[in-house]
């Protein structure tokens, strides 16, 4: 414990200029017999943990304790793993930089004048910046991937239903899973394995047969078809992405694997329908927020109406309120077919354009973000271009399908991450890929 | 080419519940166009065909009690009388 209590005042120094935790937990004795026993973790601050404060990045809720956990913070307790505290991330999960945060901007380890990606940025940066040895994150439209991108980790958005989102506070309900982050893919795959497991509680979780992923790592990728889509590389790309994700494509492909570049055009129209459910769901989810039976209460008011738009007016950031109201608008008579009906349409193409391509190949690949991590405030005061650089990981969350990301190089030492998608619940196979690229790239696991 | 759609900022924060101040109102009435035209995209998608929207199914249980975190949750509420949650007046 006195090493760790070292260990511990040394993070919270560096955590200074990092900025990846909003709130330190007490260090308690952990379980000496579980996998990750020993072994640090940051949990997202949208993850329930009992008598733990968490504020989902919100003033509106700077003094909630949850008085419960997470289905996923029960089973970690389990496992042994010591909760360092809860990271940073944009409020309510809302955005791709950590810069919406109320208690400030996380900043990326590789450059601290760059964002760590979002919206799961502090999760990211407490890996990359050696703060934790494990976190988790969620994932509504990309917000583990575009972090591990951007850091420099590895990241996986799991298949809708693989783990539970029981104590996970909601703002795409139909979108988001929790997902693990680490250093390496066979971290990933051991925290996998740890949170994934059946619950009642999240009426979506599916009661698959559990699956150790750590045991797939070093199954043969001779033979294995990966697409690659021509989508994924659209006129957004820097061209150091498109060099680096294709250099490692050509590489998996010596290896033994069959690449094949195709189109999937409907991919083009997933990033308008992604915003539009994400922004309807975050509308009715964030409704619960009235100040009435917890989160920030700010005084008397006159009526019921009064009380709810001042509590709201002051506990949401200007991203939420932004959000919450071009949702209001998707679901408002006289637009919810033309937008809400519409996306919903559009969802169900692209999922079934995913399935077809899943007949035919085991694997979509393409870059994580279309762009190295950019300057702090560079984006902030155009939603528009901020929203854009979720353009290749959204369409995994439309579909469902489990989509991970791993570093596969850097340009002036900003990491690029590579994205690697498959059929839902075949999490074994992108997890596999990902560990050969490692081996090819010469990481080496612990 | 269409028109520009207009979202008005003050109809959408009175039926969000969010009071804005009036900088906020004149920014989100500036944004929200490019943002819709943006949206409006999905115009381009051919959807006449019956594209089936719902594919969850409902879960049940067995109707048996179990253990309930009522207290705690009462716990945190900021007013209540009893074990009530006291509001302001509705109108």
């Amino acid at each position: 414990m006195s090493i760790l209590s070292n260990k511990f005042e040394e993070i919270k120094e560096k955590n200074k200029s990092i900025n990846a935790y909003i709130t330190f937990s007490k260090l308690t004795d952990s379980n000496s017999n579980g996998k990750l026993s020993g072994k640090t973790i940051a949990i997202k601050d949208t993850i329930s943990t009992a008598g733990l404060r968490t504020t989902c990045a919100s003033k509106m809720l700077e003094n909630y304790i949850p008085p419960y956990d997470a289905h996923v913070i029960s089973l970690l307790k389990k496992q042994g793993v010591i909760i360092l505290g809860k990271a940073n991330c944009d409020e309510f999960a809302m955005g791709s930089s950590t810069e919406h945060s109320a208690y400030g901007a996380t900043h990326n380890p590789h450059d601290l004048e760059r964002v760590p990606g979002g919206s799961s940025g502090g999760s990211a940066a407490a890996i990359a910046g050696n703060l934790a040895d494990f976190a988790l994150g969620s994932d509504t439209g990309g917000s583990i991937r575009c972090p591990a991108s951007f850091c420099g980790i590895v990241g996986l958005k799991p298949t809708y239903g693989l783990v539970s989102r029981y104590g996970l506070i909601a703002y795409g309900n139909s979108l988001e899973q929790i997902g693990p982050m680490a250093k390496t893919v066979y971290d990933c795959a051991l925290l996998l394995e740890c949170i994934s497991d059946y619950d009642n509680r999240d009426a979506t979780c599916v009661n698959n047969k559990k699956i150790n992923y750590t045991e797939h790592l070093n199954d043969d990728i001779s033979g294995l078809k990966v697409a690659v889509p021509r989508e994924f590389f659209g006129s957004g790309t820097d061209p150091v992405v498109k060099k680096s994700v294709w250099d490692t494509i050509n590489k998996i492909e010596s290896e033994g694997a069959i690449v094949e570049e195709i189109n999937i055009e409907s991919i083009k129209y997933s990033l308008a329908a992604y915003y539009i459910l994400a922004m309807s769901e975050a509308s009715s989810n964030l409704a619960r927020f009235d100040g009435l039976r917890y989160g920030l209460h700010s005084g008397k008011s006159k009526d019921w109406n009064e009380l709810f738009s001042n509590n709201r007016k002051s506990g949401f950031g200007f991203e939420v309120k932004r959000r919450i109201m071009l949702g209001t608008f998707a679901l408002s008579s006289g637009y919810f077919d033309e937008y809400y009906i519409k996306a919903q349409k559009v969802r169900s193409l692209i999922t079934n354009d995913f399935k077809k391509i899943f007949n035919k190949f085991d694997v979509i690949a393409g870059p994580t973000m279309p762009t190295l991590p950019f300057k702090l405030g560079e984006k902030l005061t155009d939603p528009l271009s901020m929203y854009m650089s979720d353009i290749d990981t959204v369409s995994a969350n439309l579909a469902g399908i489990p989509s991970i990301s791993i570093p596969c190089g850097s340009s002036n030492s900003l990491p690029i991450g590579i994205q690697l998608m498959s059929s839902h619940f075949d999490e074994k196979t992108i997890l596999n890929l990902g560990n050969k690229i490692e081996q090819i790239r010469g990481i080496k696991n612990e | 080419m269409p028109e520009k759609k207009v979202i008005d900022a003050k109809k959408y924060s009175e039926l969000s519940k969010i009071d804005l101040s009036g900088e906020e109102m004149e920014i989100l009435n500036e944004q929200f166009p490019e943002i819709l035209e943006y949206f409006d995209l999905l115009s381009q998608v051919d959807t006449s065909e019956d594209i089936d929207i719902q594919t969850l199914s409902n879960v049940f249980r067995e109707d048996v009690p179990v253990n309930s975190i009522a207290d705690e949750i009462l716990d945190i509420v900021p007013e209540k009388k009893d074990r009530f949650v006291k509001g302001p007046r509705m109108m």
